[in-house]
């Protein structure tokens, strides 16, 4: 679909990936940050930013394999599901999650038709390159219920067969568009895009306007670098730096390791464009939601703090999912 | 259905604003009334004065402040003009910067994006066998196929196109020296020269022509969206109302989101322009650098039929190295005022 083709003799993707030790999660937790400083100011130049609570916002992008995990538990069978219910829960995965001519290359294998006798079950497709770390790339094409409904079974303890459309988000018959807000009490959310934003553009430590125009500190691009090539931060995955390589554009979470917001936070720019809980008005067809950071893909402009898109229901899709947006969740400061 | 463009002169002059001119005629169409031809070699392109030099910036953006006046095209470049161009100067080649000026992709689009294509190329670009273009049909356009936006269009090929109009638009006119001296290039970073008479818009002179609005009511004369509104156009079939566009993936265009340029008759920006809200994204001139301040990127402003409503408005550019094109990359040129 996009054509420029970066043929740059990717020479090896190779990397002791140490650091990567403390992002595998034994029992699905997310591995948090906490963002303090309540109250503080709104982005003197663009109105965003002011959070007046403290709360946590995970240190990664949901991953495949978390993604994986939460197919099995939810996505297995229809159990006492209502058919349509049904249809909806098995659009959790896509089928352009395996499909080796998309960007991201090969990522999530289903097998099973879905019945209670051979029900789906989902995996991690192996990944040469990355080894050990396939499954420690973020989840792209999930829609923003994809995402809710993720957060949903977080807030509910990661249930089996049920726990998607109830807790943080009331998600009646089964939605895939219109308006939802969030539910008072929810333990796992969408970042509100304020939260989103501060998270990674704020540093209480910056003089003037405490706000970086790009994250992991920087009022300049981060350096357009392959992770191979151990970049000094500020860097990110983006701008197309991965296009055409053979092992796929997505890269494994905090694999940029020295490159974070003032709290904590990885790939807040680039990667995959994330999920916000703003709602931008859509007389036609319903609220579109705001996505920001950026992604793998072409230009510089979108990982900087002025940038933001929206998207919502797509044609005859009912909502819009792609190969460069995915998503992070935010929890409560204190549980 | 069909589109009438002496209907939509007529409906032109009737909201024509002090200040506003229209420059010349668009090829094909008989509008004798409106303005001097202002025809270039093969094809005429519609242009519209810009006056108010000197505008200040927008206050929420920086944007949009132009010391001197100019003209923009009052439509994104179409299909008719673009074949024409082709025919003009890639029958014979041996460069892929003029092979490539025409894509696949111009000929077989995504059946949700368009059901007809645009344009086929025949033969090998040889002397004995060379290229011939083709305007495609659209049976429901039917003479107007070739008002409908030309697509897959990137940096290279609008600057290819901007010289041929500045060297005349003949058969003979170069693509490669002008307003921009490409030498054959497809990838880099080009300065225009300073003499050019067509030329892609600055970001400036593309978004005070789709923002701007000096009879605003405020402090601050610009605009949110290119439709002299600062609520989001509605996405509908056209001609819609006044405040209507080809954008945002609208379901009432399923399968024909191509559509002819001016077709939201009712809705234009201060000086006259249509389509700087959706339709195709267009490129301008301005360059984004990387960590190293190295230059990398072009900006394109306007967003395209596809989803999405903050791409239509003044907080929606986009970036791109200037060898991208896609489905909805398209481009109007700025010229001298007239």
């Amino acid at each position: 679909m996009k054509k420029n083709l970066i043929t740059n003799g990717l020479v090896s993707f190779i990397l002791a990936f140490s650091f990567l030790a403390s992002n595998v999660h034994a029992n699905g937790s997310l591995e948090s940050v906490t963002v303090g400083n309540p109250g503080n100011a709104a982005d003197s130049s663009t109105g965003y930013g002011a959070v007046s609570y403290s709360f946590k916002v995970a240190k990664y992008k949901v991953t495949i394999t978390q993604y994986v995990e939460f197919l099995n538990a939810v996505a297995a069978a229809q159990g006492s599901r209502i058919s349509a219910g049904w249809e909806v829960i098995q659009g959790l995965y896509k089928s352009e999650m395996d499909k080796a001519k998309e960007d991201p290359g090969v990522l999530i294998q289903r097998t099973g038709d879905g019945t209670t006798a051979i029900p789906y079950a989902y995996i991690v497709r192996p990944s040469t390159a990355w080894g050990a770390n396939a499954g420690n790339r973020p989840i792209p094409w999930v829609t923003w219920f994809d995402a809710a409904r993720f957060a949903n079974w977080m807030h509910n303890g990661k249930p089996a067969g049920t726990g998607t459309e109830t807790g943080a988000y009331t998600l009646t018959n089964y939605p895939e568009a219109g308006y939802v807000a969030r539910n008072l009490g929810a333990l796992f959310w969408i970042p509100s895009e304020d939260e989103w934003y501060k998270a990674a553009y704020y540093d209480p430590t910056k003089s003037g306007n405490s706000y970086w125009n790009y994250p992991a500190k920087s009022d300049v691009p981060p350096r357009i670098a392959l992770v191979s090539s151990n970049p000094a931060a500020p860097a990110a995955n983006f701008q197309n730096v991965y296009k055409g390589n053979p092992a796929g554009v997505l890269t494994p979470v905090g694999a940029y390791t020295t490159s974070t917001s003032y709290y904590g936070t990885f790939d807040q720019g680039g990667l995959l464009w994330e999920w916000t809980e703003a709602a931008y008005p859509n007389p036609t067809t319903g609220p579109n939601r705001i996505v920001r950071g950026g992604s793998w893909g072409p230009g510089v402009t979108p990982l900087r703090k002025t940038i933001r898109r929206d998207y919502g229901p797509m044609g005859t899709d009912p909502f819009y999912y792609d190969d460069d947006t995915g998503f992070r969740l935010a929890m409560p400061a204190t549980p | 259905m069909g589109i009438n463009p002496v209907f939509f002169k007529s409906k032109f002059l009737a909201i024509i604003l002090a200040g506003v001119f229209l420059l010349s005629a668009c090829s094909g169409e008989s509008s004798s009334s409106t303005s001097s031809s202002n025809c270039v070699g093969l094809v005429c392109i519609e242009a519209v004065n810009v006056a108010n030099a000197g505008n200040p910036a927008d206050a929420d953006t920086g944007f949009g402040a132009v010391s001197d006046p100019y003209a923009i095209g009052k439509y994104e470049v179409k299909v008719g003009q673009y074949v024409v161009f082709l025919n003009a100067v890639a029958t014979t080649t041996d460069q892929d910067a003029i092979r490539d000026l025409w894509s696949p992709d111009m000929q077989n689009l995504k059946s949700y994006v368009s059901a007809v294509g645009l344009i086929t190329r025949a033969g090998l670009g040889t002397s004995t066998q060379p290229y011939v273009y083709t305007e495609m049909v659209d049976s429901s356009l039917g003479a107007n196929s070739g008002e409908r936006a030309i697509l897959n269009i990137s940096w290279f090929s609008a600057a290819r196109f901007a010289n041929w109009l500045h060297n005349g638009a003949t058969a003979s006119a170069s693509t490669e020296t002008g307003a921009y001296t490409l030498n054959y290039a497809t990838s880099g970073v080009f300065t225009k020269n300073a003499d050019a008479r067509w030329w892609i818009p600055s970001e400036d002179q593309w978004y005070k022509a789709a923002y701007y609005d000096p009879t605003k009511a405020g402090s601050n004369k610009y605009w949110k969206y290119p439709t002299r509104s600062d609520a989001a156009p509605v996405a509908e079939a056209f001609p819609g109302g006044s405040n209507s566009a080809n954008y945002d993936s609208s379901p009432a265009l399923e399968g024909k989101r191509i559509t002819p340029v001016g077709v939201y008759a009712g809705s234009f920006s201060y000086y006259g322009t249509y389509d700087q809200a959706g339709l195709m994204w267009e490129w301008n001139d301005a360059v984004y650098t990387d960590y190293d301040s190295k230059p990398i990127t072009r900006s394109m402003r306007g967003g395209s039929w596809s989803l999405g409503m903050i791409n239509v408005s003044k907080f929606g550019p986009r970036d791109y190295e200037p060898s991208y094109d896609d489905d909805d990359s398209g481009f109007r040129l700025a010229t001298t005022r007239k």
